[in-house]
């Protein structure tokens, strides 16, 4: 047995996608790889061996496969190696567990500046935000059931509104938890539920807003236009927040899939919708009704309102002859 | 020519059947060849499509029916067939001379029925409570006759209608109503039940039956259209010209009932639980004309719906009003292929001092040039706890008489106490 010697390197046990789940720092020589308890590193692999490989050398290092039933290989090749010559960054696989041999002398790659200190975003990542968007978005619910009912509320009634709401933002949230785990390792479900909870929140005032103005100037068709460029532009500031809060890299790189997503959101609510070929024997009022203050544009007086009316007539007129030609 | 010949055909019926007195068996026996069914058939399929009645009116092959019972032949031609069956089981087919749409009355002719006996048509009505008999193939059962009594013309009726009291029902329409002296007095044409029964007046049908014919079917949608638009000029502009009678609901004055003809209900919620008051004042024309299966016209109806808050804040109240505003009630009727979808201008309205959100949509016939439906919507923004909420709904108007009467309608809704 070759005398202990000072650290030599590290063997790191990495995953399909080169991810490191161990590093172990090799001290002694021969390393020993296997199954058994008694090894350096100890593999929780049943296609390893007991005593699979060991780790020898002096100047030259090298990996030494101790007559193992599944062999050892270098990196992807396919054929079994009896001894494999190490250096930094070699690639080795024993049973189904692939290894990565680090140099001792091997140079580390330079320190990344992290964007993410003292976001923001990640101070969203509290508990107490969490509490504020959901409390928040539950008043929203809350609100506009009691608005838009015609009789005396009843907690039951809140309730029913309010629940359904919280879970889909709970389950919301969750989900974006998830992916935040399975690609960056993080949990950030407070973080996330904030982001949805505010987008409900904002959601809604939006909606709030857009019917005002539109009724403010009787410019009822730019209701659904203010809707449609809100949504998508809240819908790309959403989907923005969840991915700079599992992205580690620049934010300029994010800005993209969200302003994607935005304008497709967009996309769907300007196209023509299938419905719209429907036939309908009855008009759609679509107007805006506000309290009597928030009509701001005088209103037209009997002669100027059935003149312009007249484009009415003319787009029906329109309808015939177009169906004609 | 022809008008001469129909002349000299009704004298020489009023001739060789007045002055004598029948007995319902009589009726029939005597009329029963000049009373035929109508059918309508589908080309396609080969079996009914719809069943009515029809009756002889020239000793070369003319014959009169209710519009409503052959409108499917009218308006699809190419897919349906029209065809007389007599209570003798003789059959043949009929061609389409003309229609009134208005009056729902149309002529058919077959050449397989010159010489049969035909009926006299009396332009006079007769006098109240006087026995008339109605004559018919209710529910494809074969000839019937009913008696009842004439109780005159209906008074609150855009169109003119005969009330007859007698049970007149489905299958019997376009079927005579005669009087003892065996002259047609009306046509049958619609029932409300329980022995409430109306005819179309007999001096519509000499109208119809002393004009030319059309001579294409081109020409004959186009008379369809004529017809209608004259008909809703002549009682829109009547309505115009009188003062709009007046109705009084909460602090605001709105067009009650402004002809003979308009019948108004009104009610109000009484559900206590509801946070705001609603009352409603809804009038509407008690007749129409009927175009197709989907679609009538010639109407006019209009509501009025009083809202006030009890005990619930500004927001609240509108956004309740908001959802009264855009939920319309009452279909329209029609298809793709009959009119164009809505078309709507919403603006701010401004008059005497009161201000409303003005909705107005109206829709295109596609069959008939230059008549529209026309559906218009005003809610009140002068108070923020009281709001009225105006409907009109015109079927088969034209763009001056349309607009003339919607803007007149708008300006008669006024507010009394500012």
């Amino acid at each position: 047995m070759d005398e202990a010697v000072s650290f030599r390197g590290a063997v790191e046990v990495v995953d399909r996608s080169g991810h490191v789940q161990a590093r172990i720092r090799v001290e002694q020589l021969p390393f020993r790889i296997g199954r058994a308890l008694d090894n350096d590193l100890v593999l929780d692999d049943p296609y390893v061996c007991a005593h699979h490989a060991e780790i020898r050398g002096d100047e030259c290092m090298e990996l030494v496969d101790c007559g193992s039933l599944n062999g050892s290989f270098r990196g992807s090749e396919r054929e079994r190696q009896p001894r494999i010559a190490l250096g930094g960054g070699s690639e080795l696989r024993v049973g189904h567990t692939l290894l990565r041999f680090r140099a001792a002398d091997e140079s580390l790659p330079a320190t990344l500046a992290d964007p993410m200190a003292g976001s923001r975003w990640l101070g969203l990542d509290r508990m107490r935000w969490a509490f504020l968007a959901l409390a928040g978005s539950a008043a929203v619910v809350v609100a506009e059931q009691i608005v838009g009912s015609t009789q005396v509320v009843r907690p039951g009634v809140i309730i029913n509104a309010a629940a359904p709401a919280l879970i889909v933002l709970a389950l919301w949230a969750l989900s974006w938890s998830l992916v935040n785990r399975v690609v960056a390792h993080r949990f950030h479900y407070a973080g996330h539920l904030a982001i949805g909870g505010f987008g409900v929140i904002a959601v809604s005032l939006m909606e709030t807003a857009g019917s005002y103005l539109a009724f403010a100037v009787s410019g009822d068709e730019l209701q659904s236009i203010f809707a449609s460029l809100g949504n998508a532009a809240l819908i790309g500031v959403l989907i923005f927040g969840h991915l700079r809060l599992i992205s580690r890299g620049s934010a300029r790189r994010l800005l993209l899939p969200a302003g994607l997503v935005g304008i497709a959101f967009l996309a769907l609510s300007v196209l023509p919708k299938a419905s719209d070929d429907q036939f309908r024997s009855e008009p759609e009022m679509s107007a805006t009704l506000k309290p009597p203050f928030a009509a701001l544009r005088a209103g037209r007086d009997s002669q100027t309102y059935y003149s312009d009316a007249t484009r009415a007539l003319d787009a029906a007129d329109a309808a015939v002859k177009d169906a004609a030609d | 020519m022809f008008l001469l010949r129909v002349l000299i055909c009704l004298l020489l019926g009023v001739s060789a059947l007045a002055a004598e007195e029948w007995t319902t068996e009589d009726v029939y026996t005597r009329h029963q060849d000049s009373v035929l069914q109508v059918r309508i058939i589908d080309a396609k399929g080969g079996a009914k499509r719809s069943i009515g009645s029809g009756f002889m009116v020239s000793d070369d092959g003319r014959l009169v029916t209710n519009f409503h019972v052959v409108a499917d032949f009218v308006h699809h031609p190419d897919d349906h067939r029209a065809e007389w069956v007599g209570s003798d089981g003789s059959s043949g087919p009929l061609e389409l001379l003309d229609v009134d749409v208005v009056h729902d009355l149309a002529v058919m002719q077959s050449e397989a029925l010159a010489g049969r006996k035909f009926l006299a048509v009396e332009s006079n009505l007769p006098k109240m409570g006087e026995r008339l008999f109605a004559l018919g193939f209710p529910y494809d059962l074969g000839l019937t006759i009913v008696e009842g009594t004439y109780n005159g013309l209906l008074e609150k009726s855009l169109y003119e209608r005969i009330h007859l009291t007698s049970s007149i029902n489905p299958g019997m329409s376009g079927g005579p109503a005669i009087d003892r002296n065996g002259n047609v007095i009306g046509v049958n044409v619609a029932t409300a039940g329980n022995q409430v029964s109306f005819l179309v007046p007999a001096r519509h049908v000499i109208e119809l039956l002393t004009r030319d014919e059309a001579s294409t079917r081109g020409e004959l949608m186009d008379r369809i259209g004529a017809q209608l638009r004259a008909n809703q000029a002549r009682y829109l502009s009547e309505l115009m010209q009188a003062p709009f009678v007046s109705m009084s609901l909460g602090d605001y004055q709105v067009p009650g009932a402004i002809a003979r003809y308009v019948n108004c209900w009104s009610q109000t919620d009484q559900d206590a639980e509801r946070l705001y008051n609603h009352t409603e004042l809804s009038c509407q024309s008690e007749d129409d004309v009927f175009l197709s299966g989907e679609l009538t016209t010639g109407a006019i109806r209009y509501e009025h719906a009083l809202f006030s808050s009890r005990k619930i804040g500004t927001l609240r109240f509108w956004t309740q009003l908001q959802r009264q505003f855009g939920s319309f009630y009452g279909d329209l009727g029609g298809d793709k292929a009959s009119v164009t979808g809505f078309e709507c201008h919403r603006d701010f309205y401004e008059h005497a001092g009161l201000k409303s959100k003005l909705v107005l949509c109206v829709r295109r016939y596609r069959e008939f040039d230059g008549l529209y439906d026309l559906v218009q919507r005003q809610m009140t923004l002068d108070r923020s706890d009281r709001a009225l909420q105006s409907t009109l709904v015109l079927t088969g108007v034209d763009r001056e008489h349309g607009l003339e009467f919607a803007r007149r309608f708008a300006e008669e809704v006024r507010w009394t106490k500012p």
